[in-house]
């Protein structure tokens, strides 16, 4: 081994990532050459240097508290808003038991669906073509961020069918205190936001559903949006769009578990 | 509660243990005390959120920075750009090496060299490294990840982050000698 080839090695072995073969030649040649020596004492003793210098334990009063303050918070609020969303559950079953016995029982029940469950979805639809949240989504970071969510938490492939539909862009962001990637997507010209994420402990819509090549999918359209929901694992995969009557499930289908 | 006692106190144990890491490097990526505590807030109540879905046992410290750079990545990089007190064109691997080498033959020169540097010199040295930079030297030099953990960290591949640790080095060398020399420790050899 020659100094070039030694010193290209020098900073792998310093940060202990060097294999073993590589260690005893370095070495080897570090015995017999002052040089090359010398640079590598160096080098090590630079990175011992820096974080010795930067070992001072820092100061943070009262940070600890204050996490466990607000970590004491969040519970408070999720379970405030758990009963809130049981209440709102009795409720509507109250109403539909009830509204069953009209004739025009079916529109309106729909419409309470659409009240409770869609308009906060629509609302964040909206708010993604419209600009609101415009720098959330230019940031390709959050892109990762979505994917890695949807992959590495989420456990689906993300094998986007480009023949179908253009991703423009996505983020993660939180639907009733459960984190959810949202994707924004062009098909067929619309807008379609996908969002994805564990639907643990949600009451979910008595939408009409079909079967496709053997999945489940839940439709709901009315002059508002179209909306498409399917569940893999415990994971709610949703497309939603401000048409009605839109077929979805082209790109529903292309998320599966791994 | 139970579960939810259960789980606050498993999270203070496990993952509250690594507090002062994560508060020094924050420190160090914002550069600003109040913003320092309130990414470790938001790292810490974001990772009390997805708790329930942490493996227990696997590697805590490197999970919660890897929550905190992704933060920081989205919320305090510094939007705009800030003029460098270092010049930092790129110089050759041995720089400092050759320039503390040069200062004469006096035995071990590097050593006091290091010995001279005050603490805040090589604070300001690492604040001068852009983002990218600092964190990866951060990452590797002060919390001692391997490179396969600084990669999940940032989300980048290894070579990406070989290549950055490397630059990193030599980028800082030049900072710190910068330093050293305006603070009078040594003088500029002559070219």
């Amino acid at each position: 081994m020659n100094c070039e080839e030694a010193l290209k090695k020098l900073y792998d072995i310093i940060d202990k990532e060097a294999e073993k073969t590589d260690i005893e030649d370095v070495h080897k040649h570090l015995e017999s050459c002052q040089g090359c020596m010398s640079r590598y004492e160096f080098e090590k003793m630079f990175k011992i240097f820096v974080a010795e210098k930067n070992s001072a334990r820092s100061d943070h009063p009262d940070l600890k508290k204050n996490i466990l303050g607000k970590i004491d918070q969040l519970e408070k609020k999720r379970l405030g808003l758990g009963r809130r969303f049981r209440f709102g559950a009795v409720i509507f079953s109250a109403a539909a038991a009830f509204l069953i016995c009209l004739t025009a029982a079916l529109m309106t029940a729909d419409f309470y669906r659409h009240r409770t469950y869609l308009v906060p979805l629509e609302k964040m639809h909206e708010n993604a073509f419209n600009g609101n949240h415009q720098t959330q989504f230019a940031s390709a970071n959050n892109m990762a961020e979505a994917e890695n969510f949807i992959t590495g938490d989420m456990h689906l492939s993300v094998n986007y069918d480009s023949s179908a539909y253009t991703v423009l862009g996505g983020c993660c962001c939180d639907i009733q205190n459960s984190r959810f990637s949202h994707l924004k997507v062009i098909y067929q010209n619309l807008n379609v936001s996908i969002l994805i994420g564990k639907a643990d402990g949600w009451d979910l819509p008595g939408f009409e559903k079909t079967v496709i090549d053997g999945r489940e999918y839940y439709f709901h359209s009315c002059r508002h949006c179209s909306m498409l929901y399917h569940l893999e694992n415990g994971v709610i995969i949703i497309a939603i769009t401000d048409k009605s009557n839109v077929d979805l499930q082209p790109v529903i289908r292309t998320f599966r578990t791994i | 509660m139970p579960e939810v006692a259960d789980k606050k106190q498993s999270f203070e144990k496990e993952a509250l243990a690594h507090i002062d890491s994560l508060h020094r490097t924050a420190l160090r990526m914002t550069k600003n005390e109040n913003d320092a505590n309130d990414l470790v807030q938001e790292t810490f109540l974001k990772a009390y959120r997805f708790w329930d879905k942490f493996e227990e046992g696997s590697n805590c410290r490197a999970w919660l920075f890897k929550i905190m750079t992704n933060i920081f990545i989205n919320n305090y990089r510094a939007k705009s750009w800030k003029p460098q007190a270092v010049d930092l064109e790129e110089v050759d691997d041995d720089f400092l090496f050759n320039q503390l080498s040069a200062l004469g033959p006096a035995d071990n020169p590097e050593q006091l060299f290091f010995n001279k540097v005050f603490d805040d010199d090589v604070r300001a040295a690492i604040d001068d490294l852009p983002d990218d930079f600092r964190l990866v030297v951060m990452l590797s030099f002060l919390e001692g990840f391997s490179y396969q953990e600084i990669s999940d960290i940032v989300g980048l591949n290894i070579g990406t982050v070989k290549s950055r640790l490397h630059r990193g080095r030599k980028l800082l060398q030049k900072s710190l000698w910068h330093y050293a020399v305006k603070n009078g420790f040594v003088k500029e050899a002559s070219q």
